[in-house]
């Protein structure tokens, strides 16, 4: 029974009275050393997601390496049609008319760099996402009116049920509950 | 960076003597550029007068760039009204300060019409162009004329001037009235049309100094390329002076990466403007293929020229481009000097580019589409000429930059531009 509940949960979450208090158990947590922690206040709160967020995401790397792959893409696309596949002289330039390709490999640069932007966004945020656990908390629908809440998830190493709702609770936290699956 | 001692007031006077030794050591640069720049035309160079004018032009378009570069952020920043702008604001007028001594330096190119500029014997515009296109260049005869270009000189500078005068007239005004919004106002007021005679007087200089290098030659675009690259030579500046005086109160006391960071996204910008201007003009004239156009691209992508060229492509835009996306470089300054410093050697290089292929066009004059290979020489010329001419603007902007304190005192956004940055926990 015990253990069935330890791993049957997803983690639990805090709620706070107010900003301040939220920020200070965030940064608190990450002392303590929690890394899957989530965070969800009625605004935003600067502060707060710089402790929460991992701030080097790899997006800009992969968005990097879409605008290369969109570079040397469409350059070799203009390169192959134009100078192997069908060579055509147009006004005695080069059949290689490098100056002619470069707004359509910087368009296909641009194109692929923001694809990828946007689809890397959704597939390292997760989103969109149907069904999260936390809404199976009661009171979670007032983190869109006055309340703050801080949940740590138990697929944090860190985690120990008890532990950890008690830690929470020492941060001035007004309740703690488990979030069910 | 940041003194933990909040407690004593800043004091926003220039550190005067390090900026003195700085002066010595511009005069001494700018003597040793003189003799060099002597030395390279007339002892080893080939073409003797010729070389030494075409130097000098390069090295006099490229500080007037700078000086003109400061102009142009000092209006924008007075119209964008951000925090950045007040930071930067005195180094800005410091280098607008400097267009008195810009307009005398006019006056050797004045000297040397005949030996930069061949529409200057008329005989070139009327007779010598036996190839079917004397109409064009009889045409362009009532806009290329000595003495309209003089006329043309002086209207540009009583423009420029004027903004330059009454702008730093009511910054100094402001610092000793911080209520007043008068002042703040007036500068927004000349600001904004000032952005306009400014792109426009920029344009037809452009035209005048660089472009009728080649009198058969145009493109529409060259005006536009020059506001980038000049204001992209004035920030780089701008960096250099900022990075350069971090190290010294008052700068040290309020700096933090996010000011750098500011100024590394507006480098970034430019750079990329540059480089757009530039292959839109490349573009233009390479899809054309027009017989008065391609030769001045032919020039430069042949033999010498053709490497600096590709030396252009690499360091003036592809890798200060790539080491400027990243967020890092922004904020490190010993980085971000770096590549600053690159790009500022680079602006020279350019200048270079556009105004010292035409001295052997200009050589064989009615024979225009001669090609001569490259010299080494030449570029050397062009620039110990820079560090000649650099040593008096430098000596000049930092003589100017002393007299003022280092921060507009009385602009409304100084309690903004001093605490920028310190909201954060990096």
């Amino acid at each position: 029974m015990e253990d069935a509940l330890k791993t049957g949960i997803y983690g639990v979450v805090a709620e706070f009275d107010n900003a301040t208090d939220i920020t200070r158990a965030a940064r608190k947590a990450k002392d303590a050393g929690y890394t899957k922690l989530d965070a969800f206040s009625p605004f935003p709160i600067e502060e707060l997601s710089e402790t929460i967020v991992e701030r080097h995401t790899r997006l800009p790397w992969l968005v990097f390496a879409g605008g290369v792959i969109g570079c040397i893409g469409g350059y070799y696309l203009q390169y192959w049609t134009q100078g192997v596949a069908y060579p055509l002289n147009i006004g005695g330039r080069p059949y290689n008319s490098w100056v002619s390709f470069i707004p359509v490999t910087f368009e296909c640069t641009i194109l692929l760099a923001s694809l990828v932007a946007v689809f890397g966004m959704f597939l390292l945020n997760g989103l969109p996402k149907p069904y999260h656990p936390v809404f199976n908390v009661p009171r979670f629908d007032l983190a869109s009116r006055n309340r703050f809440f801080l949940l740590i998830e138990a697929a944090d190493s860190k985690f120990d049920r008890q532990g950890t709702a008690d830690f929470l609770r020492q941060q001035n936290a007004r309740e703690v509950v488990d979030v069910d699956y | 960076m940041r003194h933990e001692d909040s407690q004593t007031p800043i004091n926003f006077a220039p550190p005067f003597a390090a900026l003195s030794r700085v002066q010595s050591i511009a005069l001494i640069v700018g003597v040793i550029g003189i003799v060099a720049m002597l030395a390279l035309s007339f002892l080893g160079g080939v073409f003797g007068l010729k070389q030494f004018f075409h130097a000098y032009l390069t090295a006099y378009i490229f500080w007037v760039g700078v000086t003109l570069g400061c102009l142009g952020w000092l209006m924008l920043q007075f119209v964008a009204r951000g925090a950045w702008g007040v930071t930067i604001r005195r180094v800005l007028e410091a280098g607008t300060k400097t267009l008195p001594l810009m307009a005398i330096l006019f006056v050797p190119v004045i000297l040397g019409l005949h030996a930069l500029y061949h529409w200057a014997d008329h005989d070139v515009l009327f007779v010598a162009s036996g190839e079917g296109k004397p109409e064009l260049l009889q045409l362009k005869g009532l806009y290329l004329d000595a003495g309209w270009f003089v006329v043309r000189f002086v209207m540009f500078f009583v423009i420029w001037g004027g903004l330059a005068f009454f702008i730093n007239r009511w910054s100094a005004a402001q610092d000793r009235e911080p209520g007043n919004p008068y002042y703040g106002n007036m500068l927004r007021n000349i600001s904004g049309p000032g952005i306009v005679f400014f792109a426009l007087t920029v344009t037809f200089a452009s035209v005048d100094w660089v472009m009728s290098l080649d009198p058969e030659w145009y493109s529409t675009i060259f005006g536009i390329l020059f506001v980038g690259g000049w204001a992209l030579s004035a920030i780089a500046f701008t960096i250099i002076t900022m990075i350069l005086l971090s190290k010294y109160e008052p700068f040290n006391r309020f700096l933090t990466p996010m000011h750098f960071h500011d100024l590394g996204k507006l480098l970034l910008a430019l750079t990329m403007l540059w480089a757009y201007f530039s292959v839109s003009q490349l573009l233009i004239i390479w899809s054309g293929n027009l017989p008065e156009e391609i030769p001045w691209y032919l020039r430069r992508m042949r033999g010498g020229w053709g490497m600096v060229s590709i030396l252009i492509v690499l360091f003036h835009f592809a890798v200060p481009f790539l080491i400027l996306l990243s967020r890092r470089t922004k904020r490190d300054t010993r980085l971000l000097l770096i590549v600053t410093v690159l790009l500022f050697f680079m602006r020279m290089i350019d200048s270079s580019w556009l105004v010292m292929p035409q001295e052997f066009v200009n050589h064989a004059a009615g024979r225009p589409n001669t090609y001569v290979d490259f010299s080494f020489v030449s570029l050397l010329t062009a620039l110990a000429a820079i560090a000649g001419i650099g040593g008096a603007w430098v000596w000049f902007y930092i003589y100017n930059l002393k007299k003022m304190p280092l921060m507009p005192l009385g602009d409304p956004l100084l309690e903004r531009a001093l605490t920028h940055g310190s909201e954060e926990h990096h």
